[in-house]
């Protein structure tokens, strides 16, 4: 009865290549985060963090083939495609602060910043998607949820600690990472083909899906600035920082 | 989003101090987008295209309230405060309908943001009062921070505002009919209170005819000093003066049924006063204030927040909050609605004077405009005895207490 009311979703048409698409994203990113996690398990002294980053990636992994599996009863055949150009360039910024061994950077680019929007975007297609479909993001959004929290609670300490130089840490990776986020959520397509699409950007066409970007974008940078300053950043420079990302 | 291209590290450019203790904190709003355009215009810098109001449309409502600079008042004792601006991000067209729930949760979402700054006292701008009717209990660490709605300043400058326009009019106050829409809401009943022995006569007008008996009854005065009706355009044309301080989301009241030598001054946040070309009466924006001492922001937003033809001249809801920081006085000098007494007006007046906070300089949307309010002045009487008129009816002098 559940695969049935996915697989309701007329092969085809214009909701169809919607929900491929947004099960591409989804799949895609939690690749990229799986990847994340498992370069983090070099960075980890502590055998107990090691085991920790790799059953973590390995969540990711799961959700990955979920969204695939998912896609797969609704006739879709899920594009998981880390090298698509908005991926591949926050998969190479996260590289590059594991590179250097800064693993606060990694956290807030993985647990922090994907996770916001992870967390964000998978709520609102929990509210829409059809029956299993969108149980299947309302679970995997409370799971990723966790990861935010776990994130939080980490940069909490660093920042009692050292505020300043978090704080400098925070905005460094904010313009290497967010930007491309931004862009990736952006009104229309700034950079052109995500690679995940198909052949037209599928942006205009989420009403099919009770979905808007416009709200989902919105979303997304909301709860980014409510972990901000969770964390305890100052609102006025994190306002700075939204305000200077590609609209 | 090219730093590199721009010649500046991500690094450095972002790496302020954070935050010192805050004393004050204003909670506020923009009234339209053009201006909430501008302010994110100048936090953006020349990084990327330039924002359009469709952009901050878009995005804007989704913000968290949030700090948005960090201000220093001075005073003219030489003595300062600090504080910060906390935008609660209300969209300008939905002040008056939309949901009350989410307006309330934005701004108890602010006043977590004063408490979290270390803010002592806070000032509810605009809306940002008006959604909770003055009920500061309402907001989360109302213990800890004392919350002001900075109404009782703000009555303070209004009527201060129209007994200096009457007397550049040449018109003693208490021979004129002076008309107050939104006279039942917090800051229209404190004028009605104030003027209710200094003008001539009152015509008060609200939408809520229970208010507005009730408010009469208040008054304890006869139906010939305070008249009530809930049709503006009853009482228009036979105003002398106009007060409008309405809650109103945007302009409403046309001036077509004024009188032409009538004197209008409009406190409304947003403004109250239909723009219907020229040759009306002469309009000037009220309940403002100017800081004599300067005011400091960081970042220097003052020209796209406060865009007036005068500087440092700010709303006197916030005011209010700048001045009890100023006195080192956390309490909620006005809380509640319809409580505002003209002992209180006086109180925050001598404070103002005390502290070089001014009245502004009478403007429009046009410019200065106290060349205007001259020109109303009978030409005989500036023939004939301006000498003594000057001696009886001084422009400048300090307002007495009732």
């Amino acid at each position: 009865m559940e695969a049935t009311s996915i697989g309701l979703i007329e092969p085809g048409g214009e909701a169809h290549r919607v929900w491929g698409s947004i099960l591409s994203q989804s799949a895609t990113g939690e690749l990229v985060g799986m990847m994340n996690f498992a370069s983090l398990v070099d960075l980890y002294d502590d055998a107990e963090d090691k085991i920790d980053a790799l059953e973590h990636a390995a969540r990711e992994k799961a959700h990955a083939r979920s969204f695939q599996r998912l896609g797969k009863e609704m006739g879709i055949c899920v594009t998981m495609n880390v090298n698509a150009p908005y991926w591949k360039r926050i998969r190479t910024a996260f590289v590059k602060s594991a590179g250097r061994g800064d693993f606060t950077a990694c956290l807030i680019i993985q647990e922090l910043m994907l996770e916001s929007f992870a967390v964000s975007m998978y709520r609102a297609v929990a509210r829409v998607a059809p029956g299993k479909l969108g149980r299947a993001y309302k679970t995997i959004a409370a799971e990723e949820t966790d990861h935010l929290e776990h994130a939080i609670t980490l940069l909490q300490e660093i920042f009692r600690r050292d505020p300043v130089g978090l704080q400098q840490k925070v905005a460094a990776v904010h313009e290497d990472v967010m930007s491309v986020l931004a862009e990736m959520v952006a009104r229309e397509d700034i950079r052109g083909d995500c690679e995940l699409c198909g052949k037209t950007c599928i942006k205009p066409s989420l009403p099919q899906v009770s979905l808007d970007i416009v709200e989902l974008r919105g979303g997304a940078l909301n709860l980014y600035l409510k972990s901000l300053d969770r964390v305890g950043l100052p609102g006025d420079e994190t306002l700075q920082w939204i305000t200077r990302l590609p609209v | 989003m090219d730093y590199a291209a721009a010649g500046v590290s991500a690094a450095v450019f972002f790496a302020r101090p954070v935050a010192a203790t805050a004393r004050f904190a204003l909670i506020g709003h923009l009234d339209s987008w053009e201006k909430t355009a501008a302010v994110v215009q100048t936090l953006r810098g020349d990084l990327g295209r330039p924002i359009s109001v469709r952009d901050v449309r878009e995005i804007v409502p989704f913000l968290p309230p949030r700090t948005v600079c960090r201000v220093t008042v001075f005073s003219t004792d030489g003595s300062s405060a600090q504080g910060v601006y906390v935008d609660a991000f209300l969209s300008p067209e939905r002040l008056c309908d939309g949901s009350v729930r989410q307006k309330i949760q934005r701004i108890r979402e602010a006043a977590s943001c004063a408490h979290r700054e270390g803010a002592t006292v806070a000032a509810l701008g605009g809306f940002s009062s008006i959604v909770l009717e003055g009920k500061v209990d309402l907001l989360p660490f109302d213990d800890k921070v004392a919350f002001t709605t900075g109404n009782t300043l703000t009555v303070a400058y209004i009527v201060e505002g129209v007994e200096r326009a009457a007397a550049l009019a040449r018109r003693p106050l208490d021979s004129q009919t002076v008309l107050i829409l939104g006279a039942t809401g917090d800051v229209g009943s404190g004028c009605a209170r104030y003027l209710l022995g200094r003008a001539g006569r009152l015509l008060l007008c609200a939408r809520n005819p229970h208010r507005l008996r009730r408010l009469q009854r208040s008054l304890a005065s006869d139906d010939t000093r305070v008249a009530i009706s809930t049709d503006p355009d009853e009482f228009l044309p036979r105003a002398d003066v106009v007060i409008a301080a309405a809650s109103l989301s945007a302009p409403r009241f046309s001036l077509r049924l004024v009188r032409p030598d009538a004197i209008v001054c409009d406190a409304g946040y947003p403004k109250n006063i239909l723009a219907d070309g020229e040759g009306g009466p002469v309009v000037f924006f009220g309940g403002m204030g100017q800081v004599l001492g300067g005011l400091e922001l960081v970042p220097d937003l003052m020209s796209v927040l406060a865009p007036h033809p005068a500087p440092n001249v700010v709303q006197g809801c916030l005011l209010e909050g700048m001045l009890l920081a100023l006195e080192g006085r956390s309490e909620s000098f006005s809380r509640g609605r319809g409580h505002i007494e003209p002992a209180q007006v006086d109180e925050i007046w001598a404070l103002a004077e005390k502290h070089g906070f001014a009245l502004a300089p009478f403007f429009d949307a046009e410019g200065p405009c106290e060349d205007r309010l001259t020109a109303l002045a009978p030409a005989r009487a500036l023939r004939n005895a301006p000498l003594a008129y000057r001696e009886e009816n001084p422009v400048d002098s300090p307002r007495k207490p009732i």
